[in-house]
């Protein structure tokens, strides 16, 4: 069997949020994306520890932005995911509705 | 909009020890999210997790500077230590003979016990000047300096932490002076370090390495 890189779990919140977010994706918005859909917070440091893992793998990219004064003068850096990463997003969706498939611990109904 | 202020320690962490590549747009990503309207308590805790990231894309950019720096100022505190066990023999000859071996002229060594951590807090201070030099501040490497100084001053202060009680039994003049120094070895180790360190980067901030934007 081929040797290939998986994805942990908030490696794979943070590709869904970038599909989503498209153009738009820098920390901020990332953060929040995630933070609206899990209902926890999640710190800006781990975004990035992430966003780097992810860009080591080659599963995503990065441009500068636009220094804004609300970001005392500091530039944002945008993210955007590679066919490579897309690829990777779509493997773990097909790996986890295999597993989801036929445990009806996990269908509908109180836990 | 948040028109509260930052709280001041928390963002001169932020500001002194988050390094890395990404180190603009993460602070200026907190910065921001503040300015939305997040508390203070928010505010500190992005602080550990942002110097974790720093100091993951720091180790990852320069791993062999961090285990220079490391292996560096262990090596200058082991000519320090030696250097001033000599020391210590030498003045121990020079008394013992006029007064004796006695109390007293333990005592008269406290003042050059003083005067030691007064230098070893010097020595720290170089220390960390010359690897933000050598490194262009690299955070990881302050990280690496300040955890040995941080060892080494714990063992050059050990007989004062493993004999506390004996030392106090000694006498109430030799035990108050010689704590004070101990802590001030412990605690102005460290300080002194990052002190030399960021009087190193003066003038040298890091900026961001990623690729410059499309026009």
């Amino acid at each position: 069997m081929p040797r290939r890189e998986f994805i942990g779990g908030f490696e794979l919140l943070v590709l869904l949020a970038l599909i989503r977010l498209g153009d738009d994706a820098y920390g901020v918005t990332i953060a929040d994306t995630i933070e609206q859909s899990s209902g926890r917070e999640v710190a800006l440091g781990s975004v990035y520890i992430t966003l780097a893992r992810l860009a080591a793998k080659g599963f995503v990219t990065s441009r500068t932005g636009e220094p804004t004064a609300e970001r005392g003068g500091r530039a944002k850096t945008y993210f955007r995911i590679t066919a490579k990463g897309l690829r990777e997003a779509r493997r773990a969706r097909q790996t986890l509705t295999a597993l989801w498939a036929g445990v009806p611990q996990l269908q509908r109904g109180p836990a | 909009m948040n028109t509260s202020r930052r709280p001041s320690v928390a963002n001169w962490l932020l500001r002194r020890f988050v390094g890395g590549p990404m180190r603009e747009s993460l602070i200026g990503d907190i910065d921001e999210q503040f300015a939305r309207g997040r508390s203070a308590s928010w505010y500190w805790r992005q602080v550990m997790p942002a110097i974790l990231c720093g100091f993951k894309g720091d180790l990852g950019e320069r791993p062999f500077a961090v285990i220079g720096a490391v292996v560096f100022s262990s090596a200058l505190a082991v000519v320090w230590v030696t250097l001033t066990t000599s020391f210590y023999g030498v003045i121990w000859e020079w008394l013992n003979p006029s007064i004796g071996n006695s109390y007293l002229a333990f005592e008269f060594l406290v003042p050059f016990g003083g005067g030691t951590c007064l230098l070893w807090c010097l020595f720290a201070a170089f220390a960390g000047r010359v690897s933000a030099r050598c490194t262009d501040g690299n955070r990881a490497v302050l990280i690496g300096v300040l955890v040995t100084h941080a060892a080494w001053s714990l063992w050059l202060t050990r007989g004062f932490w493993l004999y506390l009680e004996f030392t106090a039994s000694v006498s109430a003049r030799l035990w108050v002076p010689n704590y004070l120094w101990a802590a001030m070895c412990l605690i102005g180790m460290p300080i002194s370090t990052v002190i030399g360190f960021f009087w190193g980067t003066e003038g040298s901030d890091r900026g961001i390495a990623t690729k410059p934007s499309p026009s």
